[in-house]
């Protein structure tokens, strides 16, 4: 019997995968781990979009995992990353847990992210020609979490023939009524951000790098603009290397990952953690994304 | 690459005494389980309220839902709750007041968050402020769009009374809305 399968996991494309079973058992397991992994990752060939940064979990993160409340509204996943066609549509899940005392009620909402002058924004959706977040569906719409327990909601949206935008955010509006009579009280809601990636068309533009704290025995900070001059969203990340004027290396720092939508900016900034003796130096920025590596050079002077 | 793996070993036990057989369908469900498992744990996003240090005292600090309670308030006489500043202008009032908000996240690669704010309630009479921004019920305002993941934000809070309000209690919900960039 042969058994033919093709299964995406995350970043792994596992074309075709061909092989030959004797035994029912093997057969079985062998669909148990197809239908096991398309369980949990919806991004199957069925789904139409796949899903091929949708974990985007990296040990950088971990350091925050001490400081995390224990008695806090939590959503997961907080980002979701999609690769898409117009005319594609998919279903994702979104999970909310109460860690809180309090029963919290929810409406769904789907609002598209625009970049103006570089920036973010939320727009109601519909709103802009070629809406994604217009087509989404929300199943169940509203939501009641008791305390202690999660709840899950899948978001199921079209991406149009010209989308407007290339991200959108799926809301748990809070609709807690407040305790008691009087009074102020802040709740808390909370939004899944999903991007849709439709063609190879990446480009990051650097704007300058910028030096502070360049006299000696302070602390240097760099810094360098970066604008998503492409069509699609990208995930950077780099490191900046500190070069003497003769070229030798003085050290490397990491600069953190920034996602950045078609049109908006974003400062990388790092502070290189130990003191430079006086005299010229030449930084070397590397930013790695989608599209390839983002290189800028830049000299200063430390006195 | 582990799907791979397994299906190397797969083949290599075709031949293997039926106990293997089994041993090894028993190992890999496991594997697979936790691997597809781990993908979908990986990424979580927490908000939670605290009070800012010599501000008001607040309900239900440390968690996403809080009340603060500025008790029998009046623009002339009385006193204001510890922690609570007053101020008088040609046409109404203010509370001033703070707390610290903080947003959290595991196995997520973002290296900010955006934090907006809405009224739950329309509220035509009084004017709300947080961070100097003023907030409805329309939409949401923007508060902070590079928010740092971890670190507890102060936001400073007015509630603007006009003089021509007539006595009443005010309530309302400010619902805050985090976003991972």
């Amino acid at each position: 019997m042969v058994v033919r399968a093709r299964i995406k996991q995350r970043n792994t494309l596992f074309s075709l995968a061909e092989w030959s079973v004797s035994a029912g058992a093997k057969l079985s397991l062998a669909l148990f781990c197809a239908a096991s992994i398309a369980a949990q990752n919806p991004a199957t060939p069925e789904a139409l979009l796949s899903q091929p940064r949708a974990g985007a979990g990296t040990a950088a993160a971990l350091p925050h995992a001490d400081s995390r409340p224990q008695s806090s509204l939590a959503l997961s996943p907080a980002v979701i990353m999609l690769n898409a066609q117009a005319g594609q549509s998919t279903t994702q899940k979104l999970s909310i847990s109460n860690l809180t005392p309090t029963t919290f009620e929810f409406t769904l909402e789907a609002m598209d992210v625009a970049v103006r002058d570089g920036k973010r924004v939320f727009v109601t959706a519909g709103e802009l020609t070629g809406s994604i977040a217009g087509t989404a569906i929300f199943s169940p719409a509203t939501l009641r979490v008791p305390p202690g327990a999660s709840s899950t909601v899948a978001i199921t949206v079209t991406v149009p023939a010209h989308p407007a935008t290339r991200a959108i955010v799926a809301i748990f509006h809070s609709k807690t009524a407040m305790q008691g009579t009087g009074g102020v009280a802040m709740s808390a809601s909370m939004g899944t951000l999903l991007t849709f990636t439709l063609t190879k068309s990446f480009l990051l533009k650097s704007s300058g790098v910028h030096f502070e704290g360049t006299s000696e025995g302070a602390e240097l900070v760099i810094s360098e603009g970066v604008l998503n001059a492409g069509e699609e969203p990208v995930v950077a990340r780099g490191v900046v290397a500190i070069l003497r004027s003769s070229g030798s290396l003085v050290g490397k720092v990491p600069l953190e990952g920034g996602r950045l939508l078609p049109g908006e900016v974003l400062q990388f900034k790092t502070e290189y953690p130990s003191t430079l003796q006086a005299g010229k130096y030449r930084a070397l920025i590397s930013l790695e994304h989608e599209g390839g590596v983002l290189t800028t050079a830049s000299e200063f002077e430390i006195r | 690459m582990a799907f791979l793996q397994l299906l190397a070993q797969f083949f290599c036990v075709q031949k293997a005494h039926p106990l293997t057989k089994r041993l090894w369908i028993f190992v890999s469900t496991l594997v697979l389980l936790h691997l597809t498992g781990a993908a979908t744990r990986a990424q979580t996003l927490t908000i939670t309220f605290t009070a800012s240090a010599g501000a008001i005292a607040i309900g239900g600090a440390g968690t996403s839902s809080i009340s603060v309670n500025f008790g029998n308030v009046q623009a002339f006489g009385g006193s204001a709750p510890s922690g609570v500043t007053k101020s008088i202008s040609a046409t109404g009032w203010t509370l001033d007041t703070s707390f610290d908000v903080l947003v959290t996240k595991t196995g997520l690669s973002s290296s900010s968050y955006t934090l907006k704010a809405q009224l739950q309630s329309a509220d035509f009479t009084d004017t709300w402020k947080l961070a100097g921004v003023r907030l409805s019920s329309a939409s949401s305002a923007s508060l902070n769009l590079l928010g740092s993941y971890g670190a507890k934000t102060p936001y400073a809070f007015a509630l603007t009374i006009p003089f021509d309000a007539s006595a009443a209690t005010i309530s309302n919900t400010v619902n805050f809305l985090a976003v991972a960039n």
